[in-house]
């Protein structure tokens, strides 16, 4: 099992360093770099302050050769100095975590919503096999996948302002935010929290509805299901026992999986719902080619779906020792 | 002893608290409890001797609120530069320029000496007094220094030098220009000349040549940075510093990147502003700017009512039936705001183009006249502006001296078979199977608007024309590039005709930057003529020297710059025009249609119409907006 | 084939090809048949786009922004009955106090419906000039699912956008049916140090989450270049993530055929490994290939859209359905000009459509497994 857990782990310090190669290569790849976008907003101002252009160029080291560049940025990472964030004028750690700490908060919030959802509803469908709710449930869960999330998010955001005349964007109302945790704000937060829980899951319940369903079809056709059922006992008192522990296994895996879908659809979602996330940073950095920012969040949600991946690896192989020689 | 201490301490306490009761309507209940604990001086100290009257749009106004607006663009835009409009100068409500944080400015007769005299008394936000030091630490240590100034702001500059400053005493600063200046206030009233002067006792602990080099080697590695311009530009820009001392109404105090997604700013209480009751202003307590990642949220929050005042990003037309109905929802007013710009979209010719063929042809004025006869430009303000607006070339408006009616009309005509009998006497007489005009070697005549992203009716407008100027026979397509290749592309000279809109509508905007009528600097208004522009900017010494009406305007506009009396200018600038309208410098369709504010019912003093400049609503005194109940 | 299997009662199973065999077991599922049907339908509307939309995509037309959809009648205004479907003429005022559009129905006009009608010129697919449509009306302007904010037809626009969208997934899960099939091929064949360092990739691939990955590789591509070859390189883009998922699904396979007797069989009569990957293993593994193929082409139109919204996708002149969708991304399309969102219908039921095929195909290609 040791050897088994420290294999896994530098795996994954090997991934991560590539994935840091790439990542630092293709935030280099577009044409300019920060200060022609700053040029370029200065026009929009009727006037280009090229004094202050010049100052920063110089400033920044922004004509040494990439691989010194990428080398300082790496070595830095690992010393937590994610490196400067030219347009917020702040070291990229400071802009990060918070923000890092929502993306997760609410991407933790959907999984359990979708476990909420799939873990029922696919051993209703696997009981009920090709039954109108299979179906239906299988239809439903196609057609939240089929939804492009910020279209959802738009119609929802609009349907909760002008139908349930709710107040939206950003996670709390302006009045609430600073004020300590009460029953108020909390409220206050659901109203504004559900809708990007409930865009985030669509795009996830599909797949675990099916899994799941796959998983709990095995698992009935098994004698041991058989044999309970024929010596007359309930579905009720059955099913939980053995079929769905057993189908439930195989669940653990999916985090891996899940995890870049969960947030990949958070990055769009809060774009459009202006979630203060790592999403729109990423978004507004890689536009504006505030290049150690942007490398610097797509580093983290790397780092975050890894070690999400490698968790789930050796809770598995902790459950299941046949895995780890696979 | 101690006994007697406490009764002492005691009446005095209940002294000062009379005093403040008295002092209770001229300042804000928060300063008054400040003063009363000790911890801020009295009101008296505070103001300057003679304090500046700001008169009310409305009337006098009560303390309190927050002021909430949303910004969708992002960090180093937030307009706070432009809602806090403190500079030397400023433009005031009518248009006017008046000396601003200078108490007055004494001009000599060739308009190359400047005079300014201080407000005695006046105070930045941490309560230090504002001296003529401020205004020469900026010159000597800021401006003349090429490190963290590699090349001057172009408002202080004149004949392409910069004007010295000299000090005689603690209240008096003289500039001096090498060539008359006669624009230089109005310069100066630019939103981005209002980082000067700078607050010099806090500024030169980490300017090297002032600050102990061992403090500031300590500051720099604790700020996690390397160099000391690093750490300048950190700490000097009130943007993002909240300590760096300010002279507006509201000092920051969450900046960029803090809150998640707000900027907040507090009020001022060292402010050197009254209302003409003597209250200090602001009447605001607070600013919050609400950052918004994508523009529909911003509005779904403007008409939720979750902003106060709010102009850009909201309710154009095509959504402005949207605004005007939640206006009871939201609580909010709609306001008209019109624009100073004249062509929402401007065809800038390269006349600086590399293509000698292409270079001839643009700066032939029947060339520029006969692709501008093709444009249909009723049609054009239909479909993209609901037919609200009129066509017009870019040229001043109506209500301006400068107004010119040939100018404004000059080739707008849609006459496509005037257009290509134009073309035809061009020589332009050769086409291909598709009717496109041939070049002498055989090859299409082929030209490509670039146009930046972004502003869909501009481009929308665009592809229009490209059409309209392929049915005459010259080949036209529209590009869209992101903002900064298109501002790229511009520098280098690499285009054929530049996409813009060109502002040149009202009499500030003219006199700021006449360069949509000749060729004046290397912004934005004068593309047409980059090499020309060039030649003015750097006195001769690179670029192309123009000729012929060219540089006829050119002289004209140095003679504007000479004269400080105003008849003289119209005079001269009316001469201008008159060779613009000859020339057609730059091709329009129509003005930008107006736009719209929403303020909240509560707000008052807020001009309930006005016309937008890069300064505005600053111009507007928001320090004088306050809420009722 | 569909003949063939026509009556299939008595006749003995081991009659039947393989093709024939799937081909029975997916009709059994219903709701792949009902996704296969409207696949079918999308591809023929994006094949003639330019002759059954009923107008010029990129017309626009001045007096008629914003149009609402137009819905053909057969009763007029005075209560009377037309054999022949009509549409009255709209015409518009702006008010800009209110900032209100307001449509008067011109009931004096009617303007009928017909077939083949003539319209706005167009080169069949560059071969023939004609002006002839499926449908239309035979004079004035008519607009069945409105118009956009230049007056465009939004009914045409959708069909054009098809084109662009369904070849956008098709082709890049065709570039990424290659790389996968080669580089998982590869690994699950060879195995060992090949495995391994596949292995790695596809890994680092899997790491990074998909649409920051996108949405880095979108922003760099330069903006000058023309939209033919934006579309190229954004096939390519959402393609190099695509694969990965293919190589898994391949490399699993090959390690568990190439134990396969029939593998041993090849090998011991001297079969060249080049001849055993392509002869035998691929083969052998057709029908996985394309239920995967068919499950991730959803994915690339959706992610073709997520990519436009952003900003960083296709853009307009080019048009598809991610660009049709960014351009009603706002508040004020929901709020007043709800026909703006259609493109987004026909985005869902194509990507529901390509998910019910390719179950069906996998459970026809795998009756007795179970996938995960």
């Amino acid at each position: 099992m040791l050897v088994y857990i420290l294999y896994r782990l530098m795996n994954m310090a090997l991934v991560l360093f590539i994935v840091a190669v790439l990542t630092f290569i293709i935030i280099q790849l577009p044409p300019g770099d920060y200060l022609t976008t700053m040029m370029a907003r200065m026009a929009e101002g009727g006037n280009i302050d090229q004094a202050r252009i010049d100052a920063l160029r110089l400033r920044f080291g922004l004509d040494d050769p990439w691989h010194v560049q990428f080398w300082a940025w790496f070595t830095n990472m690992l010393r937590g100095d994610f490196g400067w964030s030219f347009e917020w004028g702040q070291p990229v750690s400071q802009l990060v975590w918070d923000r890092l700490g929502i993306t997760l908060a609410l991407s933790v919030a959907s999984l359990a919503l979708i476990w909420a959802i799939a873990i029922p509803v696919g051993v209703y469908s696997a009981v009920r096999q090709y039954s109108t709710g299979d179906y239906a449930a299988q239809v439903l869960g196609y057609v939240g996948l089929a939804t492009p999330n910020f279209m959802l998010a738009l119609v929802l955001m609009w349907f909760s302002f002008d139908v349930l005349g709710l107040s939206v964007g950003g996670l709390f109302s302006p009045e609430l935010r600073d004020a300590p945790w009460s029953w108020e704000k909390f409220q206050d937060f659901l109203t504004r929290i559900w809708i990007p829980i409930i865009v985030i899951s669509t795009a996830g319940t599909a797949g675990l509805i099916r899994i799941m369903r796959a998983n709990m079809l095995d698992e009935l056709r098994k004698p041991y299901v058989e044999t309970a059922r024929a010596k007359g006992m309930s579905w009720g008192r059955l099913l939980p026992r053995y079929p769905v522990r057993l189908a439930l296994n195989p669940f653990i895996s999916t985090i891996g999986w899940i995890l870049p879908t969960l947030i990949s659809g958070e990055a769009i979602v809060s774009v459009v719902l202006n979630l203060p996330t790592a999403g729109p940073l990423l978004l507004r950095a890689l536009m504006s080619q505030d290049m150690y920012l942007a490398g610097s969040i797509i580093m983290l949600l790397s780092v975050l779906v890894v070690v999400g991946t490698a968790l789930s690896d050796i809770l598995l192989a902790w459950l299941d020792p046949r895995i780890r020689y696979d | 002893m101690r006994h007697w201490t406490a009764a002492f301490g005691a009446a005095g306490a209940l002294f000062m608290a009379q005093a403040a009761v008295a002092n209770a309507e001229q300042q804000a209940p928060a300063l008054v409890d400040m003063v009363a604990a000790g911890t801020l001086p009295p009101l008296e100290e505070r103001l300057p001797n003679d304090p500046v009257v700001v008169e009310p749009l409305e009337s006098v106004g009560e303390y309190g609120g927050t002021w909430r607006f949303g910004d969708a663009r992002g960090a180093d835009e937030a307009y706070l530069n432009f809602v806090a409009y403190e500079g030397i100068t400023r433009v005031t409500p009518d248009g006017t320029v008046a000396p601003n944080i200078v108490e007055s400015i004494t001009v000599n007769d060739d308009a190359t000496t400047y005079t300014l005299t201080l407000r005695e008394g006046m105070k930045w936000s941490d309560g230090e007094p504002l001296t003529a030091d401020d205004f020469m630490f900026w010159y000597e240590s800021v401006l003349s220094d090429e490190r963290i100034t590699p090349t001057p702001p172009d408002w202080i500059a004149s004949g392409g030098e910069v004007g010295v400053f000299t000090s005689e005493g603690p209240m008096s600063v003289t500039i001096t220009f090498a060539q008359p200046n006669a624009l230089f206030q109005l310069q100066a009233a630019r939103w981005n000349a209002v980082d000067v002067p700078l607050p010099e006792h806090y500024l030169r602990q980490y300017h090297v040549d002032h600050a102990d080099a061992g403090e500031l080697e300590t500051r720099i590695s604790e700020a996690g940075l390397s160099t000391w311009t690093e750490l300048w530009e950190q700490r000097q820009n009130a943007l993002l510093n909240p300590d760096r001392p300010v002279l507006r109404p509201w000092v920051l105090v969450e900046p960029f990147g803090e809150g998640l997604d707000r900027v907040a700013y507090e009020r001022n209480p060292f402010y050197w502003k009254v209302d003409p009751d003597g209250k200090q202003l602001p009447y605001i307590d607070r600013v919050e700017i609400q950052l918004v990642q994508d523009a529909q949220v911003l509005n779904l929050m403007a008409l939720d009512g979750s902003f106060d005042w709010q102009f850009k990003d909201v309710a154009p037309l095509d959504q402005l039936s949207m605004f005007m109905d939640n206006r009871e929802r939201g609580d909010y007013r709609v306001l008209q705001v019109e624009s100073p710009v004249s062509a929402f979209a401007a065809y800038y010719f390269n006349l600086s183009h590399k293509d000698p063929f292409l270079n001839e042809l643009f700066h032939k004025a029947e060339f520029r006249k006969a692709l501008s006869h093709a444009i249909d430009r009723q049609t054009i303000v239909d479909l993209v502006h609901f037919g609200v607006t009129s066509p017009r070339q870019p040229s001043p408006f109506e209500s301006t001296p400068f107004y010119n009616e040939g100018l404004t009309n000059a080739a707008i005509a849609f006459d496509p078979a005037k257009a290509k009998a134009m073309l035809d006497a061009l020589g332009l007489t050769e086409k291909n199977a598709d009717g496109i005009r041939l070049r002498p070697d055989g090859e299409p005549i082929r030209i490509v608007i670039q146009g930046p992203a972004g502003r869909q009716n501009r481009l929308d407008a665009s592809e229009q024309v490209a059409q309209q100027w392929t049915d005459i026979g010259i080949e036209t397509t529209v590009t869209v590039q992101s903002r900064e290749l298109h501002q790229e592309r511009r520098l280098a000279r690499d285009f054929d005709v530049w996409l813009w809109s060109a502002a040149a509508g009202t009499t500030n905007h003219i006199l700021f930057d006449p360069g949509v009528y000749l060729p004046y600097s290397l912004d934005t208004n004068s593309t047409w003529a980059l090499d020309y522009a060039e030649w003015r900017v750097s006195g001769g010494e690179s670029g192309t020297e123009p000729t012929g009406d060219m540089r006829r305007a050119m002289d004209l506009f140095d003679q504007v710059l000479m004269t400080g009396d105003p008849d003289e200018q119209v005079r001269l600038m009316q001469q201008i025009m008159e060779i613009a309208e000859t020339n057609l410098w730059v091709v329009g369709i129509a003005p930008r249609p107006p736009e719209f504010a929403i303020a909240s019912n509560k707000l008052r003093n807020v001009p309930e119409s006005y016309t937008d400049s890069l300064e505005s609503p600053g111009v507007f005194h928001p320090e004088s907006w306050y809420f009722t109940e | 084939m569909t003949d063939a299997v026509a009556p299939i009662q008595p006749s003995p199973v081991a009659d039947l090809s393989q093709g024939q065999l799937f081909w029975l077991r997916f009709r059994k599922h219903r709701l792949a048949m009902w996704g296969l049907y409207f696949v079918i339908g999308a591809f023929l509307v994006a094949t003639f786009a330019e002759f059954l939309a009923p107008h010029d995509p990129n017309r626009v037309n001045a007096t008629y922004q914003y149009a609402p959809p137009q819905m053909p009648r057969m009763i007029d205004a005075d209560g009377r009955f037309h054999w022949r479907p009509f549409v009255y003429p709209m015409e518009r005022t702006f008010d800009l106090a209110t900032g209100t559009r307001t449509w008067a129905l011109d009931t004096g006009t009617r303007l009928e419906l017909a077939l083949f009608v003539r319209g706005d010129p167009y080169r069949f697919w560059g071969l023939f000039e004609t002006d002839r449509h499926l449908f239309g009306t035979t004079q004035g302007d008519w607009y069945l699912f409105g118009t956009d904010r230049l007056g465009r037809d939004s009914l045409s626009r959708i069909m054009h956008g098809a084109r662009v969208s369904l070849t956008v997934g098709m082709l890049g899960v065709a570039i990424s049916l290659v790389l996968g099939v080669l580089i998982g091929g590869a690994a699950g064949y060879f195995g060992g140090r090949v495995d391994n360092i596949v292995q790695r990739l596809t890994e680092v691939a899997i790491a990074i989450p998909s649409l920051p990955l996108w949405m880095a590789l979108s922003a760099s591509l330069p903006t000058w270049w023309s939209p033919l070859t934006i579309y190229f390189a954004i096939t390519i883009i959402l393609s190099v993530i695509g694969w990965t998922g293919m190589a898994r699904e391949v490399r699993g396979r090959f390690l568990a055929l190439r134990e396969e007797d029939f593998v041993m069989a090849a090998r011991l009569s001297n079969c060249s490994e080049w001849r055993i990957i392509t002869r035998h293993l691929v083969p052998s593994m057709y029908s996985h290939i394309i239920a995967s193929a068919s499950l991730a082409i959803p994915a690339m139109i959706l992610a073709e859209t997520a990519l436009s919204f952003l900003g960083i996708g296709l853009r307009a002149p080019v048009i598809s359905w991610g660009v049709l969708m960014q351009e009603a991304q706002n508040i004020h399309s929901v709020a007043l000009y709800p026909w703006l969102l259609l493109p987004g219908v026909f985005v869902i039921l194509t990507v529901l459509a390509f998910n019910f095929v390719g179950d069906g195909l996998r459970d026809a290609a795998d009756p007795h497994g179970h996938h995960v």
